[in-house]
C-alpha cells in the first residue's frame, strides 16, 4: 500500500492520473507549429520559455482521431528521456494523495487504453487510470502492439 | 597537460576534504569495512591519476598505501592502529604535495621513510621507531599545510547546473527582445533607451561568458590518446609514435564528448590497419617505428582535425573487390567509379579491408558509424590515401553544436530553418535564367544551364500549398547536402537570415528524418530545422554522391565560360546597380541600433568587430537596414542596400565608366544596362593599420627619456598607421627606421641609410642636412614608406 500524490484529469472523456514526481507544471498553451509528415500522435511543438516542447496529442492514443489543439489548452510538461513534452488533456482537477489497491487489478479498461495503464486507483469513490507517460510519447507503435 | 595538472589538484583537493571526517572515523574504527574501502579508493584513484601525470613521487606514495590497504581488504595484513598511522602519515604526505603542485613550493623528499613505514605492515613487523618518527613529521607538515594550501582559482560546477544557466540566459535574451519589440511600439524616450542599451549590452556580455562557459581546450579529447596508442601498440606488438598537435583549441563542451568515439575509431583503425609491422615497414624501406600525427586548429567558423599516419594506406583495388563481393557495387560500376568515390566506399557498412579480425578493429563496424557519428554533429570527413606512404584523414567539425548560420522559408502557412551550410544558391522562379523541365513525371529545374531535381517543400512535407496568386514567384533553393546530390528546393519564400540555436528535437520529430532539431527564433514561435539530406533521402535521391563531384566539376567549367556572376540590387539612392557576387559574404538585416558615426565614418558593430558601413542615407522606419556583407578575405565591411533583386552572369564587355573609382564599367543585366559598383574603394580605405601589419617594421625613435613630444605625439602617430614602435637602444640595431630631432646626432648618423631627421621649424633653413618638418605627418609617412621601399 503505497500513499503517492497524484495529478488528476481527464482525458478522453475518462479519469486519468499522472504521478506528480513525473510532472513539471501545467501550462496553458500558447501558438502551437504543426511537425508536418510525422507521427499522428504529435500535435506539434510549442515554446516554453526558451524550451521548445513536443506536443502530444493525448487522446489520439486513445480514439485514434487527431484532434487540434486549440490555444490556451491545457498541457502536463513531462521530461521522458532528456526530452520534454506536454502531453494535452481536457482538464485539471486537482493533485492528490492515492492509494494504489492491487486487489484492483483484476478490473482492466477497454484494450485500446491497455498499453497506457499502469495501475487502476480508486479516488473518491471513483475509478481512475493512471497513466503509463513513456508509453505515450513512444509513437504509434505502442498502439498497434 | 596544464589543465589536466589542475583538475588532478581540484579534484584531490575535494576528495580529501570529504575524506577528512572518514580519516578521523577509520582511525577510531580501523575495522570498519567501509571506511577501509573509501581510504583505498582514494589512494587507488590518486595513483591512477599520477601514473597518467607523471608525479613520481605521489605515485610511490600511493602506490604503497595501495599495497598495504589492499592486503588489509583481503584480510591478509591486521588493521593495526600502526598501520592507520602510517596510512595516515602517507595520505597527509599527498595532501602536502597536491598543495605544492599548486603552489609550486618544494616539500622536503624523505617519502621512502613514510613508504617503508606502510609497506613494514606488508611483512608483518612494524617498526615502532619509524612510524613514531613519521608520525612526527606528519604533524609537522599538517602545521605547515596551511601556509602551503594555495588558492583555488578553479571550481568544479554540475553541468546541470551549467545548463540551467545557459536556458536562464537564452530566456533573458529572449525576453529582452520582447521588451525591444514593445519599446518601438510605445515610441522613443531617450532616458529609457539608453537604460535599455544598457541592460542590452549586458545581457550580450553575458550571453558570450556563458559562450566560452561551454568551451573547453580539445586537450580534454587528445589527452587520453596517448595511453590508447600505447596499449594497442603493445597489444599489436608494433612501436607507435604519436603526436599531438593544437591541443590549445578550444571546442564545444558537448562537442568533446560528440567526437570521442569517432577518434577512437580512427585512431584505432590508423594503429591496427594502417601501421604496418615492424618488418613489413623496414622492407617498404620506412622508418621502423610508425608515426600517427594529430593535428587540430580553428579555421574560420571549423575546427580542422587532421589525423595522419604513415602506414600502408587503403588499398583501392582490395576495397574494390571487397565491395563487389559484398554486392555494394558491381565491377562495372567500381570501374566507372572516380578514385575519390572509390575511397569512399570504406564508408559503406560492413566493409573492411582487414584480412582479419582483430581485438581493436577490423569488424566493419568502424568508418560509416565513424562517418554518421561526425554528421549527426555538423562535420564532415575527408580522405587523402596515398597507397603505400599512409592516410590524411581530416574532419571538419561547426565551432559549436548550437548555433547556426541559418535561413528562415516559408512553405504553406508555416515557417522553416534551413542550415545555411547546405545552401548553394537562391533564385527566384520569375528569373529568366529558370526553366522547368520535366523526365518521366520528375521535376527538373534548369538554372544557368545546370539541371537539377527540384520539389516544393510543400509537397515533401505533404502540406497545403496556400492560395496562389497568379504571377507571384517563388523561390528556388540550391541545396547540396553533406551527403547525398545536390537537388533544388522550391518554397513560397525566404524571410530572413538568423542565427539559430539548435536544440535537440524528440525522437517522436526526429524520427522521420527531415528535421534535423527544432529552434527559437526571436519572436518565440518555434522553427523546425530541416535536414538538407533527409530532404533529398525524401525526394527519392540517392543518398551517395559517387558521380556528383564529377558532374559538379564540369558544371563550374560550364559556369566559368558564363563569365562571372553579379549581384543586381536596389542601392540606397534608388538607381539599380549590380556588384560582383564572390565580394559578398551574405545579406543581412542590421538594426539601426549598430549603426554609428565614429571616427569619421559611418560603421557597423556586429559579431563584435566594428566594420565601415558604405553609402547609408537614413534610417528605414522598421529600423532594419538591409544590408551586403563585402569581403576581400582579409577585412570585411557593409554596403547598404535598398533591395535585393536578382543573380546574373556578366556576359560580354564592361564598359568603361567614366568615374572609374565608383563604378568598375557598365554591364548588362537582364537587357538593361547597370553600374557594377568597384568594390576597390571600400576596401582600399579601409583601416591602414590592417594592411600594414604584416610588414612589422620597427621604427626606433632615439631620444631622452624624459622626450614628451616623441613618446605622445609622435608615438601614436606611427602605431596607428602600422608601425611597430621602440624607444629601447637594444631595438635601434634591428628597427628599420630610426627617427630623431638631435642635430648632434644627424651628424654622425648621416650615414646609416635608415635615419630620418626630423626638425622642429617649418623652414628647412637653418639645418645642416636634409629633414622632415615634425608636423608634416603626412610627409612623415611617405618619408618611412619610401625608406623602406628603398630597402627593399
Amino acid at each position: 500500500m503505497t500513499n503517492i500524490l497524484y495529478l488528476i484529469a481527464d482525458l478522453a472523456g475518462s479519469l486519468v492520473a499522472i504521478e506528480s514526481s513525473q510532472v513539471e507544471s501545467i501550462v496553458h498553451l500558447p501558438d502551437v507549429v504543426p511537425v508536418p509528415n510525422c507521427d499522428p500522435s504529435v500535435a506539434g511543438i510549442f515554446a516554453l520559455r526558451s524550451r521548445v516542447l513536443t506536443l502530444i496529442d493525448t487522446q489520439f492514443h486513445i480514439t485514434g482521431v487527431q484532434k487540434i489543439a486549440p490555444k490556451g489548452a491545457l498541457a502536463v510538461v513531462t521530461e521522458i528521456a532528456g526530452h520534454q513534452y506536454g502531453l494535452l488533456v481536457d482538464k485539471v482537477h486537482d493533485v492528490v494523495p492515492m492509494t494504489i489497491e492491487h486487489a484492483e487489478s483484476k478490473i482492466r479498461p477497454p484494450a485500446v487504453w491497455n498499453p497506457y495503464v499502469e495501475q487502476i486507483a480508486t479516488h473518491g469513490g471513483e475509478l481512475v487510470m493512471i497513466l503509463n507517460t513513456e508509453a505515450l510519447v513512444s509513437g504509434q507503435t505502442a498502439l498497434a502492439a | 597537460m596544464d589543465d589536466l595538472i589542475e583538475d588532478f589538484i581540484a579534484e584531490t583537493r575535494e576528495t580529501l576534504e570529504a575524506l577528512t571526517s572518514q580519516l578521523v572515523e577509520w582511525e577510531r574504527r580501523p575495522h570498519d569495512r567501509a571506511l577501509l574501502d573509501s581510504v583505498f579508493r582514494f589512494v587507488h584513484t590518486v595513483k591512477g591519476s599520477c601514473g597518467f601525470l607523471s608525479l613520481p613521487r605521489l605515485l610511490r606514495l600511493s602506490h604503497a598505501a595501495e599495497d598495504v590497504l589492499s592486503a588489509a581488504r583481503d584480510g591478509k595484513v591486521e588493521v593495526s592502529a600502526d598501520l592507520v598511522t602510517a596510512v595516515l602519515a602517507v595520505i597527509d604526505r599527498i595532501a602536502v604535495l597536491t598543495e605544492a603542485l599548486d603552489t609550486g613550493v618544494s616539500v622536503y623528499d624523505d617519502d621512502e621513510a613514510l613508504t617503508d613505514a606502510v609497506r613494514k605492515h606488508l611483512r608483518g613487523k612494524a617498526e615502532d621507531l619509524v612510524t613514531g618518527s613519521v608520525e612526527e613529521t606528519a604533524e609537522a607538515l599538517a602545521s605547515e599545510d596551511s601556509q602551503l594550501r594555495g588558492k583555488s582559482r578553479t571550481v568544479r560546477v554540475s553541468l546541470n547546473l551549467l545548463d540551467n544557466l545557459m536556458s536562464g540566459v537564452s530566456d533573458m535574451v529572449l525576453a529582452r527582445n520582447e521588451v525591444s519589440r514593445q519599446l518601438r511600439k510605445v515610441g522613443s524616450n531617450a532616458d529609457l533607451d539608453i537604460s535599455f542599451a544598457r541592460l542590452s549590452s549586458s545581457v550580450a556580455e553575458l550571453r558570450d561568458a556563458v559562450g566560452m562557459m561551454r568551451m573547453q581546450h580539445i586537450d580534454k579529447l587528445f589527452s587520453a590518446l596517448p595511453r590508447l596508442v600505447r596499449d594497442i601498440s603493445i597489444e599489436l606488438g608494433k612501436e607507435i609514435e604519436l603526436r599531438i598537435d593544437g591541443s590549445e583549441v578550444e571546442v564545444d563542451r558537448e562537442m568533446v564528448e560528440a567526437l570521442r568515439d569517432p577518434l577512437t575509431h580512427i585512431l584505432r583503425n590508423a594503429a591496427d590497419h594502417g601501421i604496418e609491422s615492424a618488418d613489413e615497414r623496414r622492407a617498404a624501406g620506412k622508418d621502423p617505428a610508425g608515426h600517427i600525427h594529430i593535428s587540430a586548429r580553428q579555421s574560420g567558423n571549423q575546427i580542422v582535425i587532421e589525423i595522419v599516419d604513415d602506414g600502408r594506406g587503403i588499398n583501392v583495388d582490395k576495397l574494390g573487390g571487397r565491395a563487389i563481393a559484398a554486392n555494394v557495387t558491381t565491377v562495372g560500376e567500381w570501374q566507372k567509379m572516380s578514385l575519390r568515390s572509390q575511397l569512399n566506399m570504406i564508408f559503406t557498412p560492413g566493409l573492411s579491408t582487414a584480412d582479419s579480425v582483430t581485438s581493436i578493429s577490423g569488424r566493419g563496424v568502424g568508418m560509416d558509424v565513424v562517418r554518421n557519428n561526425l554528421q549527426a554533429i555538423g562535420g564532415t570527413i575527408e580522405l587523402e590515401n596515398h597507397e603505400g606512404h599512409g592516410l590524411k584523414i581530416t574532419l571538419r567539425l561547426p565551432l559549436t553544436l548550437s548555433i547556426i548560420a541559418g535561413l528562415s522559408v516559408r512553405a504553406g502557412s508555416q515557417i522553416f530553418g534551413i542550415a545555411r551550410s547546405s545552401v548553394v544558391e537562391m533564385v527566384s522562379t520569375s528569373n529568366p535564367n529558370v526553366k522547368f523541365e520535366e523526365l518521366g513525371g520528375r521535376k527538373i529545374v534548369n538554372i544557368r544551364n545546370k539541371r537539377y531535381p527540384v520539389k516544393s517543400l510543400e509537397d515533401i512535407l505533404g502540406i497545403a500549398k496556400g492560395a496562389h496568386i497568379p504571377g507571384d514567384s517563388r523561390t528556388l533553393i540550391v541545396m547540396r547536402p553533406a551527403v547525398g546530390t545536390t537537388f533544388v528546393l522550391e518554397v513560397a519564400a525566404v524571410i530572413d537570415n538568423e542565427e539559430l540555436v539548435v536544440k535537440p528535437g524528440a525522437p517522436l520529430v526526429m524520427g522521420n528524418g527531415l528535421f534535423a532539431g527544432t529552434s527559437l527564433p526571436d519572436n518565440g514561435r518555434p522553427l523546425l530545422l530541416l535536414d538538407a539530406s533527409g530532404l533529398g533521402a525524401a525526394m527519392g535521391l540517392s543518398a551517395t554522391d559517387r558521380e556528383d563531384r564529377e558532374i559538379d566539376s564540369t558544371a563550374d567549367v560550364e559556369s566559368k565560360s558564363n563569365g562571372p556572376s553579379a549581384l543586381l540590387f536596389i542601392a540606397s539612392d534608388g538607381r539599380k546597380q549590380a556588384i560582383r557576387l564572390s565580394a559578398i559574404e551574405r545579406m543581412e538585416d542590421i538594426d539601426v541600433a549598430q549603426i554609428q558615426y565614429v571616427g569619421g565614418r559611418t560603421r557597423v558593430s556586429a559579431d563584435g568587430g566594428l566594420y565601415d558601413l558604405w553609402e547609408y542615407e537614413s534610417a528605414p522606419d522598421d529600423g532594419l537596414v538591409k544590408v551586403l556583407k563585402l569581403s576581400d578575405g582579409d577585412s570585411a565591411c557593409y554596403l547598404a542596400v535598398g533591395d535585393v533583386m536578382d543573380i546574373f552572369s556578366i556576359t560580354g564587355d564592361i564598359v568603361p565608366s567614366a568615374h572609374p573609382e565608383q563604378h568598375e564599367g557598365v554591364v548588362y543585366a537582364f537587357g538593361e544596362p547597370v553600374e557594377l559598383l568597384n568594390m576597390f574603394a571600400f576596401f582600399e580605405t579601409s583601416d591602414r593599420r590592417r594592411r600594414n601589419r604584416g610588414s612589422e617594421a620597427l621604427c626606433f625613435i632615439d631620444c631622452s627619456e624624459d622626450a614628451q613630444w616623441e613618446r605622445t605625439i609622435l608615438a601614436p602617430l606611427l602605431t596607428a598607421s602600422g608601425y611597430a614602435v621602440s624607444f629601447d637602444e637594444r631595438d635601434q640595431s634591428h628597427a628599420a627606421i630610426i627617427l630623431h630631432r638631435d642635430v648632434a646626432k644627424a651628424r654622425e648618423q648621416a650615414n646609416d641609410p635608415r635615419t630620418l631627421h626630423l626638425r622642429d621649424s617649418n623652414h628647412s633653413l637653418s639645418e645642416p642636412i636634409a629633414s622632415i618638418y615634425r608636423y608634416d605627418g603626412a610627409g612623415l609617412i611617405s618619408a618611412i614608406e619610401e625608406k623602406l621601399a628603398g630597402r627593399v
